[in-house]
């Protein structure tokens, strides 16, 4: 039945994103999905490593960078026809320079997992950043390097010049990738791969040497790491040393986390999410990065499963508290998110206006209202509302029933 | 000839004698249980035997070939299993997923990512029949760290015994449980021992002396005697050191 579900669920969304180009959609829409579909494939790939394998890494971003630069590299030399290989296969080559760093810097890795693992692949990642920065002539410095995918020689005949174009091919490898990574995750080293997560000092009496297992999901995840990365130099045509660095690691393990990383499809939900987001609202506010970080805060107290456990949940919650239950909690908890939220959002835009607006005296729109930052009346209102959905927040959780453990209320 | 033997076993941590000099040698098929008061070195023997740590002087051979030195996962592979004292099961995986894990590689799979596990050979199977021997069949969807104390106890013992191990290592077995799981367990225990050969250490006299074939005593680092349940009782030595200061 949940089987079904969420077989039926992907199904409808490949549906509609293959469709969409066709039903007119803006070219905005579409370089929104292709920027999905890249993130995507890319949080999966890192919770290869975190969510199945336990492995926390600072530093993912380094394995997509050595699938974004040698792709652009590969990309020119088809287009020079130096390398008889149609654009479509492109992405390959990404997924073995992925594959080829990690089997390389998985050696000194993953003898450890825990912090030793995550302060390895922190200072691997720096390591990476200097390096790039030190051969401008193959990380093309600030400016970075840059292709041209109109190569003239594709196995479908199609130039790839128009987003709609290569929107499909990164659609498609984004599925089969995915697919490839689910499929992964049920054989015998994916089951594995989790029991290491959980206990590796029995796993190694078991006949299984941990160090191995985490070797080989390393492996299999700079590959589809490598792999995305190519999606993005097909995509974007150009990128400099700044794809591998601390930022884009930080940014897929936000993902992944809001995600869910204990779900296999968990990292789908937060890329989606944090896309989204990311586009959406860096064009409604300034302060979006604000946001999202107040947004990842809250995931990581008040649902530590991500957004994926909330969405699996809920129709168990709904089902034992009934309809008056739900009634309830909905009263109790939608008055502290609203005020809380509302408070917070009016206090933070004021505040990025004072101190980042061109002209501080100007109006700002808030809530479809104009209001002056200058004026007492709106600090006052968002004080008094974030004191309040404090307030509440206090009385709701004394008064609340013991709590039953990971259920965590949607806040 | 000894299915396991224990040749001049010494572990020293800096200092610190802990092991020094132990000699034993457990027979085919035989229940062979180790006593020993507090900080006598029965979790440091055991922990010798299955590769945890190698020993500083002296050896352990397993079918004659020598094992010490080799890391938990060789020794395994070659026949040798062992339970821990502190439940050590896969918390977050469900009670199915934890005895599979435990029966794959004696099945022939190895580190395999291009199968899916439930295609690979007859482990599904074979994970259903261990889930019905150890009696948690009922339980088998359910997550491994949310089951019941002694339910833990029996899947540890269920992962020990998955891959078909010839020698099996029992470090205290019943350690936390009640009166009335421990006789349960007891019974469980002798069961699971037939056509194997065990070693075990336990606290709980009645257990040791009901299942035992021989016991050894070890009392600083040393074996002060080895024997049947009723000459050990016997000992005088033994009573002095251990069973009288109990009694």
């Amino acid at each position: 039945m949940k089987r079904t579900l969420i077989i039926l669920a992907a199904l409808v969304a490949l549906g509609a994103a293959l469709t969409l180009p066709y039903l007119g959609a803006g070219r905005f829409v579409i370089v929104l999905l292709t920027q999905l579909a890249i993130m995507v494939t890319f949080a999966m790939s890192y919770n290869v490593n975190l969510g199945q394998t336990g492995l926390l890494s600072f530093g993912h971003a380094v394995y997509l960078g050595a699938g974004v630069f040698s792709s652009l590299y590969l990309i020119t030399a088809i287009g020079a026809g130096h390398v008889a290989l149609p654009l479509e296969m492109v992405p390959l080559g990404g997924a073995f320079a992925g594959f080829t760093l990690a089997a390389i810097l998985g050696l000194v890795s993953v003898r450890r997992a825990g912090v030793i693992f995550a302060m390895i692949s922190l200072g691997l990642a720096e390591l990476a950043v200097a390096a790039a920065m030190l051969f401008p002539s193959v990380f093309g410095g600030e400016q970075g390097v840059s292709t041209d995918r109109m190569v003239d020689f594709s196995l479908t005949g199609l130039g790839y010049g128009r987003p709609q174009e290569i929107y499909m091919l990164v659609l498609v490898w984004a599925v089969i990738s995915v697919a490839a990574m689910v499929y992964l995750s049920r054989t015998p080293l994916g089951r594995l791969a989790n029991a290491v997560r959980d206990n590796p000092q029995r796993v190694e009496y078991l006949g299984y040497a941990p160090y191995w297992i985490r070797y080989i999901q390393f492996c299999i995840a700079g590959t589809f790491a490598g792999l995305a990365g190519s999606l993005f130099a097909l995509t974007y045509e150009i990128a400099n040393a700044s794809v591998l660095g601390i930022h884009m690691s930080a940014n897929v393990l936000i993902a992944t986390y809001l995600g869910g990383i204990t779900y296999v499809l968990g990292p789908v939900v937060g890329a989606l999410m944090v896309t989204l987001l990311e586009i959406n609202l860096s064009r409604l506010t300034e302060a979006w990065l604000f946001y999202y970080g107040l947004l990842f805060i809250a995931i990581i107290l008040f649902a530590p499963r991500g957004i994926t456990g909330l969405l699996v949940d809920a129709p168990g919650a709904f089902r034992r508290a009934g309809i008056s239950g739900m009634v309830t909690t909905l009263a109790r908890w939608v008055p502290v998110v609203g005020l809380i939220g509302g408070g917070t959002v009016i206090l933070v835009e004021l505040c990025y206006h004072v101190s980042n607006s061109f002209d501080p005296r100007e109006p700002l729109t808030l809530f479809w209202t104009p209001v002056s930052a200058q004026n007492w009346a709106p600090w006052i209102t968002g004080a008094v509302m974030m004191v309040a959905g404090l307030g509440l927040f206090a009385l709701n959780r004394r008064n609340a029933a013991p709590r039953r453990p990971q259920t965590g209320d949607a806040s | 000839m000894s299915i396991l033997s224990i040749n001049g076993l010494h572990k020293n941590f800096g200092a610190a004698k802990i092991i020094q000099g132990i000699d034993l040698n457990i027979e085919e098929g035989e229940f062979h249980a180790v006593i020993g008061p507090n900080g006598a070195g029965k979790s440091t023997l055991f922990n010798l035997i299955s590769g945890q740590f190698s020993p500083s002087a002296g050896e352990v051979t397993l079918h004659g070939q020598r094992i010490s030195g080799l890391r938990p996962y060789q020794i395994n592979r070659r026949g040798l299993s062992r339970s821990f004292q502190v439940s050590n099961i896969f918390a977050q995986m469900n009670v199915f997923e934890n005895l599979r894990c435990a029966l794959m590689w004696s099945s022939g799979v190895g580190y395999c990512f291009w199968r899916r596990a439930a295609r690979s050979g007859d482990i599904d199977a074979r994970a259903h029949a261990l889930m019905d021997e150890i009696g948690l069949t009922a339980r088998g969807t359910d997550m491994a760290g949310n089951l019941s104390y002694a339910e833990q106890r029996a899947l540890e013992v269920g992962m020990t015994i998955a891959g078909g191990a010839s020698v099996l290592l029992f470090d205290e077995p019943t350690a936390g449980m009640n009166h009335h799981e421990v006789e349960t367990f007891a019974t469980f225990l002798k069961k699971i021992a037939e056509g194997r050969t065990v070693m075990m250490v336990e606290h709980d006299m009645n257990v040791v002396f009901s299942l035992a074939d021989r016991i050894s005593v070890l009392v600083y680092g040393q074996i002060i005697a080895t024997g049947k349940p009723e000459d050990i009782r016997a000992d005088p030595a033994v009573r002095e050191a251990y069973l009288g200061a109990d009694a």
